[in-house]
């Protein structure tokens, strides 16, 4: 049984973390709920191809439930690492701008993309204070099933996904080794990733 | 294959936080008694988890995992940055691979996907999978996975016999004995060698120095090479054995890579990134206790309005 001054210390350490107490005492995150949340999303895109649109106004719809299911700026963020420190505030605006740009880009292509895989949410695990992984199968119609994990954040006006794990690869870890090595090449220079990802706007934007 | 998540470059940042916190700490006792929280609060806490997360300012204590020196990456976690000391040697062998994946690898897996009949592809892929079982077994008993060792005798025994030769994966059909692989470069990885440098080899693509000495052990010590070796069978059969588990391995790819490169910046930075957490999660074996991920701070130090 802790001591009453280490408890009373532990209680100091956390009021002094950046804004923690005004935080209300939270229950971990509903394990339920963020599998529910997974599923009506999986269920969401399905429907919005199944419904026949096509081109633009797919790439809208499947935005949308893109940014609503996705927690883009906690990921561009944490994409960039280190080097938002090291970009100014400018520099930071238009990196988010453009992240997101490019994400929602890639997803509604890789939604629009389905071809009658089915999605089965298989458990769940809790990983942090604010975060659930909800495991998943994509059972596709040729070839094994792939195991896809997605983080997902209780915000307090619902869950996002903060990450999604393909066999094992995170896609945030992948990004941000890769922006890294972006800004590396060019000397630590914020501008070169700025540039490449203008560049992947613009060739993959329809 | 699936994913696990020990981390012990998480253990390191978290000792980085645990300083932090000691430090405020000490601002903070300086300032107040112990005695003056008010006993509401103190009971809140007694109920709450021990704190992990603790959120300090975003100075760069959150990114502690891009600051490991190369070479003392941690062995069975999530990776820094990679150590990848010939980059512009190992850029070109990748663009070369690229090159040669168009104009070669490609249509021969594509043909050999539309000419072999899909059952018969089975049937080479397990017969190819039977083949490394005793390799399969060797590494499990080198890495004291016990369980591991006896599901890949079951699986050879059974596959050989009742599975004719190899050819119908019988096993598979009791959960407990699906396939797994191992090989010598996750054997090393388990005991804590640590990767070395990244490389790129030419044709078979993304290793690094472990795994690469990974692949020789593998094959000098594999059983069948050895057996048709000492029974003067033409060399050949084992070169078009390489050949076929080789095309077999990359017909599978294909459509993730297409997809990786769409939507990279930097497609050598992205696969070297995604071979070295798929050969950690292979270490570790798809263990799927509840070690901590990397730590996704919640950021409240910034403000950005979303389109709607």
């Amino acid at each position: 049984m802790p001591s009453r001054v280490s408890r009373l210390l532990l209680a100091l350490v956390v009021v002094a973390s950046a804004g923690a107490w005004l935080r209300p005492a939270a229950a971990a995150p509903s394990e339920q709920g963020a599998a529910s949340f997974i599923t009506g999303l999986g269920n969401e895109v399905i429907q919005t191809i199944q419904s026949g649109v096509r081109g633009p106004a797919a790439a809208t719809a499947l935005g949308g439930i893109f940014r609503r299911g996705f927690d883009v700026p906690t990921i561009a963020r944490f994409v960039l690492g280190r080097y938002w420190n090291a970009a100014t505030p400018a520099q930071q605006q238009e990196y988010l701008t453009l992240f997101e740009q490019m994400v929602t880009q890639t997803y509604a292509r890789r939604f629009s993309e389905y071809s009658g895989e089915t999605f089965q949410v298989t458990g769940t695990q809790p990983v942090s204070d604010t975060d659930v992984l909800v495991r998943s199968n994509i059972v596709r119609p040729d070839g094994p099933p792939v195991a896809v994990d997605w983080r997902v954040r209780d915000q307090g006006a619902g869950f996002r996904i903060v990450d999604v794990m393909v066999e094992g690869v995170s896609m945030l870890l992948t990004q941000r080794n890769e922006f890294a090595s972006v800004i590396q090449r060019s000397g630590g220079n914020v501008d070169a990733l700025l540039q490449a990802l203008r560049q992947q706007v613009a060739t993959a934007g329809g | 294959m699936a994913a696990a998540w020990a981390d012990f470059s998480f253990a390191r940042c978290r000792r980085a936080r645990g300083l932090g916190a000691t430090l405020l700490l000490g601002l903070l006792t300086a300032a107040c008694a112990p005695g003056e929280m008010p006993l509401k609060q103190e009971a809140r806490f007694e109920a709450a988890p021990p704190v992990q997360y603790a959120q300090l300012p975003t100075t760069g204590a959150v990114d502690a995992l891009n600051t490991v020196e190369p070479g003392t990456e941690p062995l069975i976690g999530l990776p820094a940055d990679a150590y990848d000391p010939i980059e512009p040697v190992n850029r070109a062998i990748f663009r070369f691979n690229n090159v040669a994946d168009d104009y070669v690898i490609r249509p021969i897996a594509n043909t050999y996907e539309t000419v072999v009949p899909e059952p018969i592809q089975m049937n080479v892929r397990n017969v190819l999978r039977n083949l490394r079982q005793p390799v399969i077994f060797a590494n499990e008993v080198l890495q004291g996975d016990w369980e591991g060792a006896e599901v890949a005798i079951s699986r050879f025994f059974l596959n050989s016999t009742v599975g004719l030769l190899g050819l119908v994966d019988i096993a598979s059909f009791d959960k407990r004995l699906a396939y797994r692989t191992e090989d010598f470069g996750q054997t090393l990885g388990h005991w804590g060698v640590p990767e070395g440098p990244y490389l790129v080899l030419p044709i078979l693509g993304p290793s690094t120095a472990r795994d690469t000495a990974g692949i020789i052990v593998d094959t000098l010590a594999d059983p069948f090479r050895i057996l048709t070796g000492a029974a003067d069978v033409d060399p050949a059969v084992n070169y078009g054995r390489a050949a076929v588990t080789y095309i077999d391995a990359r017909a599978e790819t294909f459509d993730g890579l297409d997809e990786l490169e769409r939507s990279s910046v930097d497609f050598y930075a992205a696969v070297r990134s995604a071979y070295r957490q798929t050969r950690i999660a292979a270490i570790n074996d798809a263990d799927q206790s509840a070690a901590p991920l990397v730590d996704i701070p919640v950021y409240d130090d910034f403000e950005f309005e979303e389109t709607p």
